[in-house]
């Protein structure tokens, strides 16, 4: 399967793709209904624009990826300078190469938010927390995506 | 038989141990029920000062290699394996838990009451030693191997649901706002309120009832039942301690009560909802009664604090499916 560069603009239409794709069956199989059903309604409540920002991304900017998200549903992306973010964004993550690299490679999504691998820079923090789940699977989900990564 | 106001039975008997002033000997024989009412019982109308209960914190710690695990690695051989699960599903909260409530304190020493800064060096190395408890416990006779604690952490990670990252990673970004605005006194409302109100106060509490429950009806685990109510013990003063504070930044700015009841919602509205079917029956218990008993240690917290919840909250109350984890 074809790989994608990080941050690229061809990996940020892939991102697109991921996030509305969701989770796999088999993700799916392994949890409880009600938490899908929770997650459901976390998305059917978002209206938000996320950034994802990479803090020491090789070859520099741009290196935050903004997320258009309409009821949930990514409908736009592009990826700006992190120094743009701020002002844009409903809520800002921001994380070290190093840490996004993990992730990509398949560390638990769970346990870089409880881990603090990627920070809320931007964004009321208790509303972010009211989709906690629905975060934590979308970046989940974000692992699918073929990616070529750096050291 | 006698009821608890927690709503447990448990045979008559009489009290020989005094929880206040007994050693860890002594606390391996406490009935977790008298702990968790020892945790409401301030012994006046107002709750303890700060140096009261470091001063009780110097008399109650506990040394954590002093317990003996060999009775309870041949014990844990022998319980069937969904009973082992479930006992898994619930304690590797709790193992997570006291990870993330050492590493998480640090922020919040710098915009509270000078004499609260003592007691929370005390409460900060209690739970140290909580974090060394349970990785002894797992190490030693669930038999999880690892050359850090991290390690091990890792291999109990499998039983915690996806749900634990709702209050846990909710106090680890609350941490990170402190720790950029260490005097915003609506974050250390909501820090508060997540942590010694929430996660210690009714998440911990439960599932150290739960858990020691068990153990003690099936004459199990003897140096887990030990170590764990000493650490209930060590929270009852943690939560009397923070709930002081709430207290005190309630009588200061009333106004505070709305980050107390925002964090709550959000804390809510994550305990809607689970990710996987915890087997309570194995160990005695049925979703029904953890979700009352959780409720029970919610309004218990509050009543401490002064503060009723709104209607809106308390349906949310009514309807939670709670992550059981603490710290």
């Amino acid at each position: 399967m074809a790989t994608t560069r990080f941050f690229s603009p061809e990996w940020a239409e892939a991102a697109r793709a991921a996030w509305n794709a969701g989770p796999s069956e088999e993700v799916k199989d392994r949890k409880l209904q009600k938490y899908w059903d929770w997650i459901d309604d976390a998305r059917n409540r978002t209206d938000a624009i996320l950034g994802l920002a990479v803090d020491d991304l090789p070859g520099g900017e741009p290196d935050c990826l903004l997320l258009h998200l309409e009821k949930g549903v990514c409908t736009y992306v592009e990826l700006v300078p992190r120094s743009e973010a701020e002002a844009r964004t409903t809520y800002l993550l921001t994380g070290s190469y190093a840490d996004w690299r993990d992730l990509m490679d398949g560390y638990d999504a769970g346990k870089t938010i409880m881990y603090r691998k990627l920070r809320l820079e931007h964004g009321e923090l208790l509303d972010f927390f009211k989709g906690a789940y629905l975060w934590t699977e979308s970046l989940a989900c974000l692992q699918k995506i073929p990616t070529e990564l750096g050291s | 038989m006698t009821v608890t106001s927690s709503g447990s039975t448990r045979p008559l008997q009489a009290r020989p141990v005094d929880v206040d002033t007994t050693d860890l000997e002594g606390i391996g024989k406490v009935d977790i029920d008298d702990v968790i009412e020892y945790v409401h019982d301030t012994g006046a109308t107002e709750l303890p000062g700060y140096l009261h209960l470091y001063r009780k914190y110097l008399k109650q710690r506990w040394d954590v290699y002093d317990l003996d695990f060999t009775q309870d690695r041949e014990d844990w051989i022998g319980i069937d394996e969904q009973a082992k699960r479930s006992f898994l599903q619930i304690a590797s909260g709790f193992h997570h838990g006291e990870r993330q409530v050492e590493v998480e304190l640090a922020p919040f020493f710098f915009g509270i009451p000078e004499e609260y800064k003592v007691f929370l060096s005390s409460h900060l190395e209690d739970e140290a030693r909580h974090t060394i408890f349970f990785d002894r416990f797992y190490r030693e006779v669930v038999g999880m191997e690892g050359e850090t604690i991290l390690d091990v952490l890792d291999g109990s990670y499998q039983y915690i649901s996806e749900t634990f990252v709702g209050p846990f990673g909710l106090l680890s970004y609350l941490t990170d706002e402190l720790r950029r605005n260490p005097y915003d006194r609506h974050r250390s409302m909501q820090y508060a309120t997540a942590y010694m109100l929430w996660i210690e106060g009714v998440l911990a509490l439960a599932v150290m009832k739960i858990t020691l429950g068990y153990a003690r009806d099936a004459k199990v685990l003897p140096a887990y039942t030990t170590g764990f109510t000493a650490t209930c013990r060590d929270e009852a003063r943690h939560v009397q301690a923070g709930m002081r504070y709430i207290r005190e930044l309630l009588d200061d700015e009333p106004s505070l009560v709305k980050d107390l009841f925002e964090t709550l919602r959000t804390l809510l509205i994550m305990s809607s909802t689970s990710s996987a079917y915890v087997m309570y029956e194995a160990i005695g218990w049925t979703e029904e009664r953890v979700r009352s008993l959780l409720a029970h240690q919610l309004e218990r917290k509050l009543k401490l604090v002064g503060v009723e919840l709104p209607e809106d909250l308390q349906e949310m109350v009514d309807k939670m499916d709670p992550v059981l984890a603490g710290g």
